[in-house]
C-alpha cells in the first residue's frame, strides 16, 4: 500500500520540473538555482516526513474529515473551500499547460481549444472516478510511462551532444552564489507529491508504516540532476524564455547522422507526458469531493467517512489518542 | 424424455417374468433409484425432467430414468491446447461436476445447487473451494442466482450475461470455459464457478483483465516461451485496437512521427486514393469485418472460399484500382491477425468493437485524441470492479483486500 505514497511524490515530481518550475529556476540559473537545491532536498525531505507523520496518526481520514471531527462547522466549511480553490486552481493550471505543451508539439494547427476541451473532458471524467481507482490508474499509468521516459532521458544522457562543459559551468558558477527565496520555494515545489496524502489518506490503513521515506531526497536529488542537464546549452543565454524547457531539450536531441528527422523525436515525450499529467486530476477530484460534502451532506461517501470518524473516536476513547 | 433400458431394467424386468412381491416392495423401498413420499405438486416437474412416477400398493414412487445423452467428456473445440489435457465439459452437469472432482481433489471443493423457476428450470450448480473463498463475492452471487429472471435460459453465456447485470460495460466481467482444468486453477485461487447443466461452458467470476490473456498452455509450457507468446498477446492486442486510429492520426495530422523515407513511402502508396484516410480505414474495417462475420456462419467447406475471394482476390484488386493503399491493406491484415492471437472469444469481440472507438476520437483529434483516449480506457479499467474486485489493478491480492474495505 505504501507504494502508492510513492507514486503521488514520484508523478508530481515528472510533472513539475517539466511544466513551470524549470521556467523559474533556469531564469535563476546564476544567481542561486543550484545552491537552492542542497536546501530545497533538505526541506522536502522534511516537510514530506512531517505530513507523513502526521497524517498516520488519522488513519483512514481525509483533510476535510480531519477538519470536520475538530472545528466548527462554518471553520471547517472554510477551510475546505480554501482547499477547494488551491486544489482546483492548481488543477486547471496542469490542464491548461499541458493542453498548450501538446498543441505546440502535436499539431500546432489544430485548435487549441479543441485540445483543451479534449483533455478537459477526460480529466472531469476521470476525476469524478472513486479514490481507489484514481489509485489504481496512477500506478499502471506510472509503470508503463516510466520505462519509456527513463529510456529517453539516458539516450540523451549517453549522446555525444550533451555539453558536459555547460554543465559544469552552471554547476560551477550556480553553487557559489547564496540561494534565493524564490529558488527555493520553486524547487522545493518539486517535492510537493507528498500534499496528495491529505485526499489519499482516506484509503490508507491503520497500519500502514511509512517506510523508506529516505528515497524522498534520492528521488528529488534525481529531479534537480535532470534540470541540471537540460541546462546544458543555455549557459550564456538570457533565461526565461524558454517555457517548455524539456521538450526544447528533446527537440534538440541529436539525430544519428540526420537518419532521424528531427521532428521525429518530438512527440514522444510530449505523449508520454499526457498520461502523467492527467493523473493530477485527482485535484478535481478533491474539489469534486468538499463540493459534495458541503453542498450534500447526506452522501453515501460522506457518510462512510463520518462512520469512520465515529468508529475511530469509539476505539480510542476520544481525540487525540 | 426417458430411457428406455432404465425403464426396463429398473422396473418392467422386477415386475413382469422375475415378480415376487416381496423381492419388488424390498426394492422399491431400498434402491437408490426410488423416491418415496414425494409431494403432488411436484410430479408434473419430475415428469418433465425424465422420471417415472410409479403406484404401488398405494405408495407413490419416482424412479430416476432420465435419457443421458453424454457419457464421456468432449474434446476441446474453443480453447486448444497442445500438451494440457484434451477433455472438455459436456452438456451434462453430473459429468461436468464429475470432471471437476477428478482435476480438484479435495474435500473441501463445496457444490452448491439451485434450481431457478424459470422456464428452462436447468439446474445451475455453484462451485468453490470453501477454505479460500470470498464470503461478500459468494453472498453476492448467491442473490443474483436467486433472482434470475423468469425467461428461457439456454446457455452459459446468457446466465453470465445476467450475473454480469451491466447491459453496457465494455469488457467482460465472467469468463466462460469448456476446461476443467482451467476452472481447477480458478477454484484454487478462491475465485467460484457456475455451471449450468445443459452448457458445455463453466462461468468463471471474479475475473480480472489479464485472466482473458491467458491460454492454459501458459501453465504447462516452459516459462520462458509463455512469457514471450503472452508479450506476444499483449502486443497483438494493442495492435488490433490502435493501428487504425495510429494510422489515420499519423497520414492525416502527424506524419512527421516517422522518418521521411517512410513518411514519404506511405504518401506515396496513397497517391491514387481520392479521399481521406479515415474513409479508407472505415471501408477496409467494413470489408474484414463483414469477411470474418460470413466466414464464421458459413459451412465449412464454403468459408475456405469465401476467405480467399474476400482476402486475397478483392484486397489486391481494391487496391490496384486505387481504392485503397498498399499500406491500408497490411494495416487491415495485421489488425485482423492481432485479433485471432486473444485466446478468450468474448474478450476479443470487445476488443474488436473498441477499436472503432478510437477510430472515431482519431479522426476528430488526431494523436492526441488517441493518447487521451488510451488514458480514458485505463482510467475505465481502473474503475471496473468484477464481484468487488478491482478489475485492472496490479498486484491483485493486496489491491484486492483494499478494496473491500473502501468500496
Amino acid at each position: 500500500m505504501i507504494r502508492y505514497y510513492y507514486y503521488h511524490i514520484f508523478y508530481v515530481g515528472l510533472m513539475n520540473i517539466m511544466v513551470l518550475v524549470p521556467y523559474v529556476l533556469i531564469s535563476h540559473r546564476f544567481d542561486g538555482a543550484v545552491s537552492s537545491f542542497p536546501i530545497a532536498i533538505a526541506f522536502g525531505t522534511l516537510y514530506s516526513y512531517v505530513t507523513s507523520a502526521a497524517f498516520q496518526r488519522f488513519p483512514g481520514l481525509g483533510l476535510p474529515e480531519i477538519y470536520k471531527l475538530f472545528l466548527p462547522v462554518w471553520l471547517a466549511n472554510c477551510l475546505n473551500m480554501v482547499g477547494v480553490v488551491i486544489w482546483c486552481t492548481a488543477g486547471i493550471i496542469v490542464l491548461f499547460s499541458y493542453s498548450n505543451t501538446v498543441g505546440i508539439f502535436f499539431d500546432p494547427e489544430a485548435s487549441a481549444y479543441l485540445n483543451l476541451a479534449v483533455m478537459a473532458a477526460a480529466s472531469l471524467w476521470a476525476a469524478s472516478r472513486t479514490s481507489r481507482s484514481v489509485q489504481f490508474t496512477h500506478e499502471v499509468l506510472l509503470i508503463v510511462s516510466t520505462p519509456i521516459i527513463l529510456w529517453i532521458l539516458f539516450k540523451a544522457l549517453f549522446s555525444n551532444w550533451l555539453d558536459w562543459d555547460a554543465i559544469r559551468l552552471i554547476a560551477d558558477a550556480g553553487i557559489r552564489k547564496p540561494p534565493s527565496m524564490v529558488c527555493i520555494f520553486a524547487s522545493t515545489f518539486v517535492f510537493s507529491g507528498h500534499m496528495n496524502i491529505t485526499l489519499f489518506n482516506r484509503l490508507n490503513p491503520s497500519d500502514l508504516k511509512f517506510r523508506l521515506r529516505w528515497t524522498i531526497p534520492i528521488v528529488g536529488a534525481f529531479f534537480f540532476a535532470r534540470l541540471l542537464f537540460r541546462a546544458d546549452r543555455l549557459p550564456w543565454h538570457p533565461g526565461g524564455r524558454q517555457l517548455f524547457v524539456r521538450l526544447e531539450r528533446y527537440d534538440r536531441q541529436p539525430d544519428d547522422e540526420v537518419r532521424l528527422h528531427p521532428a521525429r523525436a518530438l512527440p514522444v515525450p510530449a505523449a508520454l507526458y499526457v498520461p502523467v499529467a492527467r493523473v493530477r486530476h485527482e485535484h478535481l477530484a478533491y474539489g469534486h469531493g468538499v463540493f459534495q460534502s458541503l453542498l450534500q451532506k447526506v452522501q453515501a461517501a460522506d457518510r462512510r467517512s463520518q462512520r469512520a470518524c465515529h468508529q475511530l473516536v469509539d476505539l480510542r476513547g476520544g481525540w487525540p489518542g | 424424455m426417458c430411457d428406455m433400458d432404465q425403464l426396463k431394467d429398473g422396473i418392467i424386468i422386477p415386475f413382469s417374468y422375475r415378480f415376487d412381491p416381496d423381492e419388488f416392495r424390498r426394492m422399491l423401498h431400498t434402491s437408490i433409484g426410488f423416491m418415496k413420499d414425494v409431494p403432488e405438486e411436484h410430479w408434473v416437474d419430475f415428469l418433465l425432467k425424465g422420471y417415472i412416477i410409479l403406484e404401488y400398493e398405494g405408495d407413490v414412487f419416482v424412479f430416476r430414468a432420465i435419457r443421458r445423452m453424454q457419457t464421456k467428456p468432449d474434446q476441446t473445440q474453443v480453447e486448444a491446447s497442445l500438451q494440457g489435457p484434451q477433455s472438455a465439459f459436456t452438456e451434462n452437469l453430473d459429468l461436468n461436476l464429475t470432471l471437476v472432482r477428478n482435476l480438484y481433489n479435495v474435500p473441501e471443493l463445496t457444490v452448491e445447487n439451485f434450481e431457478p423457476q424459470n422456464q428452462s428450470k436447468s439446474k445451475i450448480a455453484l462451485l468453490y473451494d470453501r477454505t479460500r473463498r470470498n464470503e461478500t463475492t459468494l453472498e453476492e452471487v448467491r442473490k443474483r442466482l436467486k433472482n434470475l429472471d423468469s425467461g428461457l435460459l439456454l446457455s452459459a453465456g446468457q446466465l453470465a450475461k445476467q450475473l454480469s447485470q451491466a447491459k453496457y460495460r465494455l469488457f467482460p466481467i465472467t469468463q466462460l470455459t469448456e476446461r476443467p482444468d482451467r476452472l481447477s486453477i480458478h477454484l484454487n485461487k478462491g475465485k467460484l464457478a457456475v455451471l449450468l447443466d445443459g452448457s458445455r461452458f463453466a462461468i468463471l467470476l471474479p475475473v480480472h483483465f489479464f485472466d482473458f490473456m491467458y491460454a492454459m498452455d501458459d501453465h504447462y509450457e516452459p516459462s520462458w516461451m509463455s512469457r514471450f507468446l503472452i508479450g506476444l498477446r499483449y502486443i497483438s492486442m494493442m495492435l488490433t485496437l490502435l493501428l487504425p486510429a495510429l494510422y489515420i492520426s499519423i497520414v492525416s495530422y502527424n506524419p512527421e512521427v516517422f522518418r521521411v523515407q517512410l513518411a514519404f513511402t506511405i504518401d506515396g502508396s496513397r497517391a491514387a486514393v481520392p479521399y481521406p484516410s479515415f474513409i479508407e480505414v472505415l471501408l477496409m474495417l467494413f470489408m474484414i469485418e463483414a469477411l470474418i462475420e460470413a466466414s464464421l456462419r458459413l459451412p465449412r467447406s464454403v468459408g475456405s472460399t469465401a476467405a480467399t475471394v474476400g482476402g486475397l482476390i478483392l484486397g489486391q484488386a481494391a487496391q490496384q484500382a486505387g481504392l485503397v493503399s498498399s499500406i491500408m491493406i497490411i494495416v487491415t491484415s495485421v489488425v485482423a491477425i492481432s485479433n485471432f492471437v486473444i485466446p478468450n472469444s468474448t474478450f476479443s469481440y470487445f476488443i474488436r468493437i473498441l477499436k472503432y472507438a478510437f477510430v472515431i476520437v482519431s479522426v476528430f483529434a488526431g494523436l492526441v485524441g488517441v493518447v487521451v483516449g488510451l488514458f480514458m480506457l485505463v482510467v475505465y479499467l481502473c474503475n471496473m470492479r468484477s464481484f468487488g474486485e478491482p478489475y485492472f489493478a496490479l498486484f491483485q491480492s493486496k489491491a484486492g483486500k483494499a478494496s473491500d474495505k473502501v468500496q
